[in-house]
This record gives structure tokens, C-alpha cells and sequence, in this order.
């Protein structure tokens, strides 16, 4: 007992005292706030069933008292995600966002102030008065003291799908309202891929439809996965997917055609289809591509009148692949001692290839690797080479392990949505260019390390700004970006990092200003069903009341643009349900011009849906059918108009990184590599149980740890060769960082390999510390945080290698989640 | 002995139970303010917490509070120390362990906020007319408004008309009490004990949850 109790043990208080002065009574009052009111709960919505939408499907909600107790997937939905049970969970975490909250050294000494313990300190609630004061004062000091390149809106994640709430425009929006920012170009998951597409196939390729599953199960006779996992990843859409490539994967498996998977691990794709599994060492996959080019040529089994008619540039790619230019001939032999497939089965696939209608679809993890912009391009070029690019089934994908490519579409129209308010710069929407200043988003680490120095990215030299302010909703760079060490060093050179979030993220914790945004499911919006197919437009309706004190970034930005006097130019005078409503409305003007007929606003939003049909051109689509047909009359958008195996305006750009047509390259690291420090590749596939990082802080957790820890494959020789056992918490280290663990011991990886998915939650054991371990699982604490190369400057998420050993230090706990469970 | 606790056993009368219900759930429902401090170290205040002291249960609380307002620290300094424990402690900001004051929280295998106890808190301060003020975005089983409560059927027990509706209003908050805040307010100290061992509200955790039990004994 303090000291102090003695003293009021003895205090002459008698019961019949206690409380009875007017003084003490009047003390209350100004202690106690009145919690309670006499009058009926705080108006909620409705009890009853709700229809709504998300990343991982349609679904209708169950609202009981007020609270949103179940969700159930839409019954056209023909493959329900599980990941839906984390999106109920997600909204009632303990870990949401409940007010405005500031770093505490921030708030009492204002930007600036002890950056170096970001991560670390602790916050305060304050009004949201008060918090968007401070956000508009430094948004104007910022803009004074270091002009229009002093903040960084370049903002990037996977925010939530809706026309209206899109988190990324509306903070665009309003900063060039307000004035100018440096902005970003790009995204983590194709960096590559989409600055190198549009030189080759003269479109982004990434995003596009595929020749449907339809086709494919009747014409394709061999289906070849190459670095991807269609089963995990179509579970997800930007939008909200249909799930259309579950139906189409089936359909192709019941025709007992052969599969082919290539990839350091057998995924559940290659075991749902039965398929055979080739699993080269990770990052050699140009090398054995240029094997079967090799092999193709020698046996005369490619197809010189389409690489005559179709493409460009083959004569200058040709000396490459035989020796000529080099003195190295890509024989399948040469491509065996790099790639470990034996030069026997490189041949084998090689006349496979070329024996059946082929189709070469492959994923994104090929890219996001140093001198990623290859990998595509040579898988073009050996499509090429098959010639059967435009006919139904053959040819390449890119994207039937995304948001369901591949699924048959329908004719509806196209939903608009709110735009970022910026003049419109010619070029894709995705290489955005407005903005004071824009670099590639990957390397902000690089931009925050290195203000004024030069960078390359895709033809153009430019520098980078001086950034002092970061403003990023509705994304989770601690997640996404590489080398997490070094990120964290180069924060502590901002001033001022404001988020918007929902949850505790990892980049909410390193922020000075947080900003509670509610979930979508809190809010009105509308959004097209079927990234590809277009299939219906659903109304995303709000499910239940904001919790706490939570407002939607429209309504946030809309009173940061009000305190800047731009509120009338920021909502042009507009509800959200004038916005939604618009949107709708523009989208029945196109389908009338079409003839399709659709409910009036207020009959749809009453139904929740409105579909279309999937039309019979949807179904039968061919990629490039039109192009092989005419290809004067349908010209891709290259300067040749035809598929360039070789680029004259990359030849132009002359970087060493990126030659004109594609090259192995070895890259900066990577497994039995020249001068290889680490005995281990590291993969870090998407994962099964949640999107990116999104849904790691809920129930579905539990259907992957291991030991409470994001789990770890590794190879069951590999495990032997250092006493792991299935179960074991793991350390994963190199010369970048560390993380823990858990093992799954099995033989479903290639040996030399280990995978950690990316999006696990980082949770430093000391925070700001630099190397600290991290005890829960974030795999990019031991990526390579460079450009993929001068022309895309893309990330090299899964350009890593490590060593891993048995954890036998005391086990810190994980406290990402906060979950009172481990308390 | 007077009239208004003739009828139950326990040392407070149905006011002064009302009153340290309604400020334990003041403690809890907000940081402190420079002002409460001011307060607190005023004349008014320390009578205030003289007389909550003669209450052995309020006794680790008022004592923590008087040593952290003895000082000569700042009120807004001092405001600053709790609120940053507050936040940690209650508004889940940053990694580090903490003490969500929701009985679904602690009632349920899932640890999530609004399940079924929530609806039920709400569904008890609807029987009375009653709901959570909009001042309050916080769900209905939070530990204050729960306490708020108490408060509420405190002061309505005063008024009963004759010993048997006093029965009846003591049957009230008996029910209340063993379903919703004894069923988890110890596992809520325990959260607060272990995130925050010396901490203010760990203290005032302690009190409450020692004064809970003691009403309900009397009760």
C-alpha cells in the first residue's frame, strides 16, 4: 500500500457522510459524463439481410440487434471464397481504428519530432477536430516551406472495391484540388510486366481478357501453368470477382487433358488438376524458356511463317539464341546447368509444345524478380515461336490466375467512377502522370534515400523529390515494400506520415497522424461483378452504422477540403448517394445506346443487383483471333504494329539492365547463384487465407499457422539437414533481416527452396531497432528492395535468399494482432 | 439506521452507490482531462476522494490517485501520461498488449468486438428505456456503460414505492450483475494486470472490480 492510504484510512469520514456535501456531489458531475440516455438505441439499419460485395465475392449479411452476425456468399456465386468469414471478422476486430489518433511526440512537438522512435511510441486519441487541423496545417506548411514535391500521395494498396470510396482517387482528388503532390506509377503486383507488355504486345496484357475457359477446355490439349496458382488466387478480384475461373478450370479437368505446372512448389493448383510438376530453381526461368527456344529451332518445330507475319525482330533475337552474338548457344544442355531441369525433359517439353494446341499461361511471381521485364517477354517469344497465338486455346496468358480471366463476358456497360480530379495525361490510366512528380512506386525507399538524384525508368531520367510529408489510405506499404530494415531507416526522414486505415496495420503503427476510416461495409457504393466478364452491377450497401468514431474517406476528405475552402469542388455539391446514383445512371446511358435495357435507379438499388448476360462473343472469345485474322487491319499498338521480339525503343534506351530483346540475365542474387552468400531461395507466393496483408488480423488465421506464426515450407531434406521438424518456429535470416517462423515440413517444395507468403503482419520485437526479428512472420524483413531494372523499376519481391535454422531462444510473442488471447 | 437502507444488508446507501458507479465508469469511459485533474487536486476534490476512501474497495484507487495528483507534474503532463496509457490500454493503438473493455471480447472463443453480449446489454438498457448516448460512440458492453448502469438502477431502487418493489429493483441488479459484469470484469484485470502491472487504470481496475464484487455480495 502507498503511503498516502494511511492518511485516508484515518481521514474522519463517517458513513453517513460519505457523499452527502453538495461540493462532492458537484464533483461528480464534472468527473462522471452522462454515458446514458432515455431514448431508444442510436438508429442502426434495420435487422434483416443485407446484399453487398467485397474482394472476395457477393454476399448477403445477416443484421440482428443492430449487429452484423453472419454472412452468407451469394447463391450465383459458383465458388465461394472462405476468406468471407474474415471479412465479417475484420469489421468487429479488437484491432479497428476507433478514433483520431496522434503520435504522442508529434502532438506535443510537431513534425519532426523524434522520428527515429516511429513504430515505437505511443499514441493519443484527439477529436477529429483537432486531428484534421493538424492535418490541413501541415498539408499548407509543407506545401509552403518545400513546395508542391514535399508530399507524397502516391498512395497504393489494395483498398476496397466500390466507384464511390475509392480511397486512392479521393486523396488525389483532393490534394489537386488543393494543388500538386508527387504521385506514383505502377503497382507491386505487375511492375514489370505492364511497362514491358505495351513495347511487346502493345497493351498491358496483365489486365486483360484472357481466351475464355470455355475455349480452352474445348480446344486447349495442353494447359501449362507457369509460376502461379490460379485455385488460391482467383479467390480474390479488384472488383468483386465472379469466381468464373473455377467453373472454366473445372471444365478443363473434366476433359482429363494434361496440366503442366511449373514452379518451385506443388500448389494446390497442380494438385487439383493432377498435373505434372517441373520445378526449376527459382529465377532461372528465361534460361530454361530459352532452352525450349533452343531445342524449337534446332528440331525445326517453330513456326517461321507466324514469326514471318506476326512478329517483329526474331532475325536480331535468333543470334542470341544460337550462339552467334555471344558465342553461348541456349541449348537445353546450357539451360539444364542453370535451371536444374534436365536438358532431356527442357527437349521433352519443347516437342510437347510443339505437338499440341499449347497454352503457355503463366503468373505474376515470374516478374517480381531482378530483371523481371524478361520472363514475360520470353514467354512471348517462345508463344511466338509455337505460333499459335489467335487461334482458340493456343497462344499465352497472363492473367488466368487473376480476378478470373478467362471468364466468358457479357455486354453490359462500364460503371464510372470518381476521378482523381487531375488533368488527363495521355498514356494508360495506370501509368498515371499527373502529380508534380511521379516515380515508380516501388522505389519510395529510394526516393526517400536519395532527394535529387537521378533515376531511369522506362526511357525517361529524372530525379527524385524531396519528400517530407507521406499521405497513404487504404494501403499497407509495411506489407508490400521490400527490406523492411531499410524502410523503416528511410521513414524516419519524414516529417509527417498521415493514414487512413481501419485497422492497426503495421504502416498505421509507423504513423504520426491516423485517421479511422470505416470498412466498406459501413458505407454506401456501387461495383461491377466480374473483374473481366462484367456480369452484373451490384449496390455495395452499407451493412451497419460506422463503428466508433469512424468516418469514410469521401466524408474525410471532404472536410479536409472544406478547411481549405474546396468543399464545393471536392463533392461538386453531391451526396454518396447522388455519386452512386450518377454512376448508375451513366451506365444506363450506355446501355441504352445498346439497347439492353435496365431497372431505374431506385428498383435496382431496392433488388441489390442488376445483371447481363454473358453473350455468345463473350464466350467464345479468342485473345488475338482478330490480329491473326487481319493483322494490317487490326495492328497491335507497337511501333511495328506486330508482336516486337525485338524493341527498337528499348534498343534507344541503351540500359545494360534491359537489352532490346529478351536475355538471361543472372540476377543480383538467387539459388546456387555466382557468389551465393545463402544456401536457400526464398518464395513468397500470394497466400490462400487472406489478401495480400488484408484478413490476416482475423479468424482465418487459424486455418494456416503454424506455431501462431506465418508457416514456412521447406523441403523435407532441407529440414532434415538442420534438425527442423514439422511444427518447429523457424528463424529465416540473411544480411537484410530476420523473421520466425513456423515449419511445415514436406515434399511439396523443391529442395533448396523455402516459401513464406507475402502480407504476413510485420511485428518487430523491437520496433524501430534496426534487424530487428520479427515474431510473427513478414517475409519482405529478407527481400531485395531494387528495380527489376532501368525500364520498370519494379519490385523484386521474390528475388531473395536465406538461411533458416531452428529457433531455440526464448519465443517473443506475437503482438501484431493484439489479441487478447495472448495476453 | 435510515430508511433507504433499511431493507438490504451492505454499508453504502442506493446515492452513494449510484455515485461510485457513475465514476468508476467515468474513469474508464474517458481519459482524464487536465481539468479533472485540476479537480481532483482542488478542495472539492480532495473531499470528494476523502469520502470515496472510506469505502475500504475504493481505497488502492483513491490512493493512486492522490499520489499522481501530489505531484507537482503539469495537469496537462499528467492528462498526457494517462492518456497515452488509456489508448494503449483501451483504444488498441500500437502492438503493444492491451485491455479492449468489451465483454464480448472476453465472453467469446472469436475475442471479437459486438457479439451476442453486446445486443443483450442493449436489449437490457432498452427494458428501462435507455440507450448509449450519442456522445458515446462505444458499444453497449463496454465496462462504463455497463457501470452507467448500475448507476441508473441504483438511483431507480431509491424510489421504490414499498419494500416489495425494492425487492424487485434489487432482483434487478443482481441478474444484471452476475450476467453481464461479473462474468468477465476479473478477466478484464487480468488483461489490464498484465499489459500495465503499475498503471493507474490496472489500479482503478482493481477497485472496481473489488467494489462489484462487494455490492453483489450485498445485494
Amino acid at each position: 500500500m502507498p503511503k498516502g492510504s494511511t492518511r485516508f484510512a484515518q481521514n474522519d469520514v463517517s458513513r453517513r457522510t460519505f457523499l452527502s456535501s453538495t461540493a462532492a456531489a458537484g464533483v461528480l458531475a464534472t468527473l462522471a459524463p452522462s454515458l446514458l440516455t432515455a431514448s431508444a438505441a442510436r438508429a442502426a439499419v434495420a435487422d434483416g439481410e443485407v446484399f453487398s460485395a467485397s474482394h472476395w465475392g457477393a454476399f448477403t449479411a445477416t443484421v440482428q440487434d443492430g449487429q452484423w452476425t453472419k454472412i452468407t456468399p451469394w447463391e450465383k456465386d459458383p465458388h465461394p471464397s472462405h476468406q468471407l468469414e474474415g471479412v465479417l471478422d475484420s469489421v468487429y476486430s479488437p484491432t479497428r481504428i476507433k478514433y483520431p489518433m496522434v503520435r504522442r511526440a508529434y502532438l506535443e512537438n510537431g513534425p519532426g519530432s523524434s522520428n527515429e522512435t516511429r513504430g515505437q511510441d505511443d499514441f493519443v486519441r484527439v477529436s477529429w477536430d483537432q486531428a484534421l487541423e493538424l492535418v490541413v496545417k501541415e498539408l499548407k506548411r509543407v506545401e509552403e516551406t518545400y513546395g508542391p514535391t514535399g508530399t507524397y500521395a502516391g498512395s497504393y494498396g489494395w483498398k476496397s472495391p466500390g466507384k464511390l470510396h475509392n480511397c486512392q482517387n479521393l486523396l488525389r482528388r483532393m490534394m489537386n484540388i488543393k494543388g500538386n503532390f508527387v504521385n506514383s506509377a505502377g503497382d507491386y503486383s505487375t511492375g514489370a510486366s505492364q511497362v514491358i507488355m505495351p513495347h511487346v504486345m502493345g497493351t498491358l496484357e496483365v489486365y486483360e481478357q484472357q481466351t475464355t475457359w470455355p475455349v480452352v477446355a474445348e480446344h486447349t490439349e495442353l494447359f501449362v501453368i507457369w509460376g502461379a496458382d490460379p485455385m488460391v488466387t482467383n479467390q480474390i478480384g479488384w472488383i468483386i470477382p465472379d469466381h468464373g475461373a473455377y467453373p472454366g478450370m473445372q471444365a478443363y479437368k473434366d476433359t482429363g487433358k494434361p496440366v503442366i505446372c511449373i514452379d518451385p512448389v506443388r500448389t494446390e493448383s497442380c494438385d487439383f488438376f493432377d498435373a505434372e510438376w517441373i520445378a526449376p530453381k527459382p529465377q532461372t526461368d528465361v534460361a530454361m524458356m530459352l532452352g525450349i527456344a533452343h531445342t524449337l529451332y534446332e528440331e525445326k518445330l517453330h513456326d517461321a511463317d507466324f514469326l514471318d507475319e506476326y512478329t517483329f525482330g526474331f532475325d536480331k533475337f535468333l543470334p542470341y539464341l544460337i550462339g552467334e552474338s555471344d558465342g553461348v548457344p541456349k541449348t537445353a544442355e546450357w539451360a539444364a546447368e542453370i535451371c536444374s531441369v534436365p536438358a532431356d525433359k527442357i527437349k521433352e517439353l519443347a516437342r510437347l509444345f510443339a505437338s499440341k494446341r499449347t497454352m503457355l499461361s503463366s503468373g505474376w511471381s515470374l516478374q517480381r524478380q531482378h530483371h523481371g521485364e524478361q520472363r514475360h517477354w520470353m514467354l512471348v517469344t517462345l508463344a511466338c515461336m509455337l505460333g499459335q497465338i489467335g487461334l482458340p486455346g493456343g497462344g499465352f496468358g497472363l492473367s488466368y490466375h487473376y480476378s478470373s480471366g478467362g471468364s466468358p463476358g457479357a455486354s453490359g456497360p462500364v460503371l464510372s467512377g470518381i476521378t482523381d480530379g487531375g488533368k488527363a495525361v495521355d498514356g494508360a490510366a495506370w501509368l498515371t502522370e499527373s502529380g508534380a512528380a511521379t516515380i515508380p512506386l516501388a522505389r519510395v525507399v529510394d526516393m526517400l534515400e536519395g532527394p535529387g538524384s537521378d533515376f531511369n525508368f522506362n526511357g525517361k531520367t529524372q530525379k527524385y523529390p524531396d519528400v517530407k510529408m507521406v499521405y497513404w489510405v487504404g494501403g499497407n506499404p509495411f506489407a508490400h515494400h521490400q527490406d523492411r530494415n531499410r524502410m523503416v531507416k528511410a521513414w524516419q526522414k519524414l516529417e509527417t506520415v498521415v493514414v487512413h486505415d481501419f485497422q492497426w496495420t503495421a504502416t498505421a503503427r509507423f504513423a504520426d497522424i491516423v485517421l479511422p476510416a470505416t470498412t466498406s461495409y459501413e458505407r454506401n457504393d456501387i461495383e461491377q461483378y466480374g473483374d473481366y466478364s462484367l456480369k452484373a452491377i451490384i449496390g455495395m450497401k452499407k451493412i451497419v452504422d460506422p463503428l466508433f468514431e469512424a468516418r469514410s474517406d469521401f466524408d474525410i476528405f471532404t472536410d479536409i477540403s472544406a478547411r481549405l475552402g474546396n468543399e464545393r469542388a471536392f463533392t461538386e455539391g453531391k451526396t454518396e448517394l447522388d455519386w452512386i446514383k450518377g454512376f448508375y445512371e451513366g451506365a444506363e446511358k450506355q446501355a441504352s445506346a445498346k439497347n439492353t435495357e435496365m431497372p431505374d435507379f431506385d428498383a435496382f438499388w431496392d433488388k441489390g443487383y442488376v445483371e447481363f448476360p454473358v453473350t455468345e462473343e463473350g464466350r467464345t472469345y479468342v485473345r488475338y483471333a482478330d490480329f491473326r485474322e487481319d493483322p494490317l487491319l487490326e495492328p497491335l499498338g507497337t511501333p511495328s504494329g506486330l508482336i516486337e521480339i525485338y524493341s527498337n525503343n528499348i534498343e534507344k534506351m541503351g540500359y545494360d539492365d534491359c537489352p532490346p530483346h529478351p536475355t538471361w540475365m543472372e540476377p543480383v542474387e538467387r539459388l546456387d547463384g555466382p557468389n551465393a552468400k545463402f544456401p536457400l531461395h526464398v518464395t513468397t507466393s500470394h497466400p490462400r487465407g487472406r489478401l495480400h496483408s488484408q484478413l490476416n488480423g482475423t479468424v482465418l488465421r487459424k486455418t494456416y499457422t503454424v506455431a501462431d506464426r506465418e508457416p514456412c515450407l521447406i523441403n523435407t531434406d532441407d529440414a532434415a539437414a538442420r534438425g527442423i521438424a514439422d511444427g518447429d518456429i523457424v528463424r529465416i535470416f540473411n544480411d537484410r533481416g530476420q523473421l520466425l517462423s513456423g515449419a511445415t515440413v514436406t515434399d511439396a517444395i523443391r529442395p533448396g527452396v523455402i516459401r513464406v507468403c507475402e502480407g504476413g503482419w510485420y511485428d518487430p520485437v523491437e520496433p524501430g531497432t534496426d534487424g530487428s526479428l520479427d515474431a510473427y512472420g513478414d517475409v519482405n524483413n529478407v527481400t531485395v528492395d531494387i528495380g527489376t531494372s532501368s525500364l520498370a523499376q519494379a519490385n523484386c519481391g521474390h528475388t531473395a535468399i536465406a538461411d533458416v535454422e531452428k529457433f531455440t531462444g526464448e519465443v517473443p510473442a506475437v503482438k501484431v494482432f493484439s489479441t487478447p488471447a495472448n495476453a | 439506521m435510515e430508511q433507504a437502507i433499511d431493507t438490504r444488508p451492505g454499508t453504502l446507501t442506493a446515492p452513494e452507490r449510484a455515485a461510485v458507479y457513475d465514476w468508476l465508469a467515468g474513469i474508464f469511459a474517458r481519459e482524464m482531462s487536465p481539468q479533472a485533474i485540476e479537480t481532483y487536486r482542488g478542495n472539492n476534490g480532495r473531499t470528494f476522494l476523502n469520502q470515496m476512501a472510506s469505502h475500504p474497495p475504493l481505497v488502492p484507487l483513491t490512493d493512486h490517485l492522490h499520489r499522481i495528483t501530489a505531484g507537482r507534474e503539469s495537469p496537462e503532463s499528467l492528462s498526457m501520461e494517462l492518456s497515452v496509457r488509456f489508448a494503449s490500454l483501451f483504444l488498441g493503438a500500437g502492438g503493444k498488449r492491451s485491455a479492449p473493455p468489451y465483454e464480448s471480447v472476453y465472453s467469446n472463443d472469436s475475442n471479437l468486438l459486438y457479439q451476442k453480449q453486446t445486443a443483450q446489454t442493449q436489449a437490457a438498457l432498452s427494458a428501462f428505456g435507455l440507450s448509449v448516448s450519442d456522445l458515446f460512440p462505444e458499444p453497449p458492453d463496454h465496462i462504463s456503460v455497463q457501470l452507467a448502469f448500475m448507476a441508473h438502477l441504483a438511483r431507480r431502487a431509491e424510489q421504490a414505492a414499498s419494500s416489495r418493489h425494492l425487492q424487485e429493483e434489487y432482483e434487478v441488479q443482481r441478474v444484471f450483475l452476475a450476467t453481464r459484469l461479473l462474468s468477465w470484469i476479473e478477466k478484464f484485470l487480468d488483461h489490464c494486470v498484465n499489459a500495465d502491472p503499475d498503471g493507474f487504470y490496472t489500479t482503478a481496475a482493481v477497485s472496481m472490480v473489488t467494489f462489484v464484487k462487494d455490492d453483489a455480495a450485498h445485494l
